[in-house]
């Protein structure tokens, strides 16, 4: 019998357990009948992709999505995959695909029956069979209507060499399903996180602290691989207890690590830690911060000295380098205002934007985004968070004429000429930029003058 | 959640009654969560494998033979698929896009206020954590934990009663549940 503080703390606790349910029966396929058996129609085309091996076999490919739902049955799905040189690929039904939870992300684009076009990211899961003749992948996106969308790309043999990795699971539990099957022995699956093998960040990758002291609750290690800066820090705590559990034997394993604060940034944002016997120091992001202003992020991330700006997207296939007369001005024009608050808005900013990729690669933030839209707001994900301030349509209008010489309207005119497939693209974001905009001669750009427009990189979305 | 309900709803579950995963969602999520947050120690990443251990007991249902002892077979699921989150980690890069959707940070905001719902137990040690979110979140009998944690039966039960003495000392309207 539980006492009545029990109780409570577990009535607690239990409300702040998420309710997945409508996620989870979409996922499982558990569907209220739908008044009608509507099939809905969509071009897919993956833009982007975080997870090298998928980007091989996902990118530029074209899918056509038919759903059609019925209770306690599995989605059928209506797959016709057409990748950019036009070969048609296997038809796959998605409910009969047996898979293993490996999921990556991509950003996709696709074009709905209206032939509105939206830009959502979607998981990418691999064959859990990894077949070497005919490997496939899933892709789950969420299409603009909040549902759930399941398809399957079947990728022939010769584009699937660097597919999938999930192979050597297969290998590992031959015969068995890693999900479902409890009596799989610790040595198959522990194969590929031995503790033994992992270094100090992967052992610990994570550093609690009480939540006082101004500090973020927790900081997760920016890079898993041993890497370190060389930013001078200062000692905060000695000794400080860092905590895991051995996955191999259950039991908790402590190291006890110097915490130090960064010259720069805030502590409440990035602290470093120096494992025993150890020279560097690491550093560990709280990648919950949340700033309460654009002040405060910019002073908190040493934004101005930390933060390289790469490319940036103008237009569709329109992607141009940042350079340093184009950054001053995104320090003059969106970035100068620190009163600006980070906006708790739930409705994320309409309509057009152009696309700054932006890295902070001492925190091991690298190819994040910065979107800056025509009605005034810059958002950016650079620490891990969305961050979202409105710095005015005035001076987002203002950074695009000093630095480019261009307006939305413009960037409109050129984007409704743009060839749109893939082939066509790659012609464009090679050449020269003003020839490939048939409208105004003038439109690019007066530092860019000269210069030859690339290819984005790949985690912007467009 | 008895092993009895539980085979119970897993066979109409086999006969893929979709209404009896709801009701075994309904019956074991918070326990799964809190499973999961133990092996995890991450918010996000717990509430995905209770997520997926779900659409895993539907797809993979077959695969449940009845007079199992249900719960620990669902959480060994959960448990599976902590360690695949894990090995996908370990070689993957972090989420890099950003998501555009409405409403993107409100989660996240969402998601710290319900940590802080957690609070008392950051004064835990981490054995004690480890018990009270397996006893009391996690909803599993003393034997589970005992046997989930490799310890005698004993020292969880002394621990948990020690670990619930000490919360009850933090909680700042404690004294409105005392006896």
């Amino acid at each position: 019998m539980k006492s009545k503080f029990e109780q409570e703390l577990k009535r607690q606790a239990y409300d702040a357990v998420p309710d997945k349910w409508e996620e989870i029966k979409e996922k499982a396929g558990v569907c209220a009948p739908k008044s009608e058996d509507k099939v809905e129609r969509f071009n897919v085309r993956a833009i982007a992709s975080v997870a090298a091996s998928a980007a091989v076999v996902i990118v530029a490919v074209s899918v056509a999505v038919g759903v059609g739902r019925h209770k306690n049955a599995p989605q059928k799905s209506e797959i016709t995959v057409t990748d950019e040189n036009g070969v048609v690929y296997t038809v796959a039904d998605a409910s009969g695909f047996d898979s293993i939870a490996v999921p990556e992300t991509t950003v996709i684009t696709y074009v709905d029956s209206e032939g509105k076009e939206h830009t959502t990211v979607a998981t990418i899961t691999r064959n859990a069979e990894g077949q070497k003749e005919d490997s496939s992948v899933v892709v789950t996106f969420k299409d603009a209507q909040g549902n759930t969308q399941t398809t399957v790309v079947a990728i022939p043999a010769e584009r699937s060499t660097t597919a999938p990795n999930a192979s050597s699971t297969a290998k590992n539990t031959p015969g068995a399903d890693p999900a479902t099957t409890p009596a799989t022995t610790r040595a198959e699956i522990y194969t590929e996180t031995d503790w033994d093998r992992r270094t100090m960040q992967e052992k610990f990758p994570a550093v609690q602290f009480e939540p006082t002291g101004g500090l973020g609750k927790e900081y997760s290690a920016a890079f898993r691989g041993g890497q370190y800066i060389s930013r001078p820090a200062t000692l905060l705590f000695s000794g400080y207890t860092l905590r895991n559990i051995n996955p191999k034997t259950d039991k908790e394993e402590t190291v006890r690590a110097n915490i130090y604060v960064f010259q720069n940034f805030d502590r409440a944002l990035a602290v470093g830690v120096k494992f025993p016997g150890e020279e560097h120091i690491h550093p560990y992001v709280n990648v919950h911060y949340t700033p309460q202003s654009l002040g405060e992020f910019l002073t908190a991330a040493d934004v101005r000295n930390s933060v390289h700006f790469g490319n940036i997207r103008l237009y569709k296939d329109g992607t141009f380098p940042v350079n340093a007369q184009n950054k001053a001005d995104i320090f003059r024009y969106l970035l100068s205002d620190g009163s600006v608050k980070n906006s708790n808005a739930t409705d994320w900013p309409t309509g057009d934007k152009v696309t700054l990729s932006i890295d902070l690669a001492e925190l091991g933030q690298n190819n994040k985004a910065m979107y800056v839209y025509e009605s005034g707001y810059v958002a950016t994900n650079l620490i891990g968070r969305v961050y979202l301030f409105n710095v005015g349509k005035e001076n987002v209008a203002a950074f695009l004429k000093n630095s480019y010489n261009v307006t939305f309207d413009d960037l409109r005119k050129v984007n409704s000429g743009t060839p749109s497939t893939a082939s066509d693209t790659a012609t464009a974001t090679t050449g020269d930029p003003t020839a490939s905009n048939p409208y105004n001669n003038e439109l690019f750009p007066k530092s860019q003058t000269g210069t030859t427009a690339v290819s984005a990189p790949q985690t912007i979305p467009e | 959640m008895t092993n009895h309900q539980i085979d119970h709803l897993m066979s109409r579950v086999q006969s893929g009654d979709g209404t009896a995963l709801e009701e075994l969602y309904k019956g074991m999520h918070e326990s799964v969560f809190f499973y999961a947050l133990r092996l995890c120690g991450n918010y996000d990443a717990a509430q995905d494998v209770m997520q997926d251990t779900f659409v895993t007991l539907m797809r993979k249902s077959s695969l449940y033979r009845a007079e199992e002892k249900g719960r620990a077979w669902i959480f060994t699921v959960a448990r599976n698929l902590v360690v695949d989150l894990q090995r996908k980690q370990s070689r993957t890069e972090s989420f890099e896009v950003m998501p555009e959707m409405p409403g993107a940070d409100d989660f996240t905001v969402q998601a710290d206020t319900q940590i802080d719902a957690l609070g008392m137990l950051d004064g835990l040690s981490a054995r004690e954590k480890n018990i009270v979110l397996l006893r009391l979140l996690g909803d599993m009998t003393l034997t589970e934990v005992a046997a989930e944690l490799n310890i005698p039966k004993g020292t969880v039960f002394w621990t948990y009663n020690n670990a619930v003495r000490k919360m009850r000392k933090q909680y700042t309207g404690g004294e409105h549940f005392e006896k």
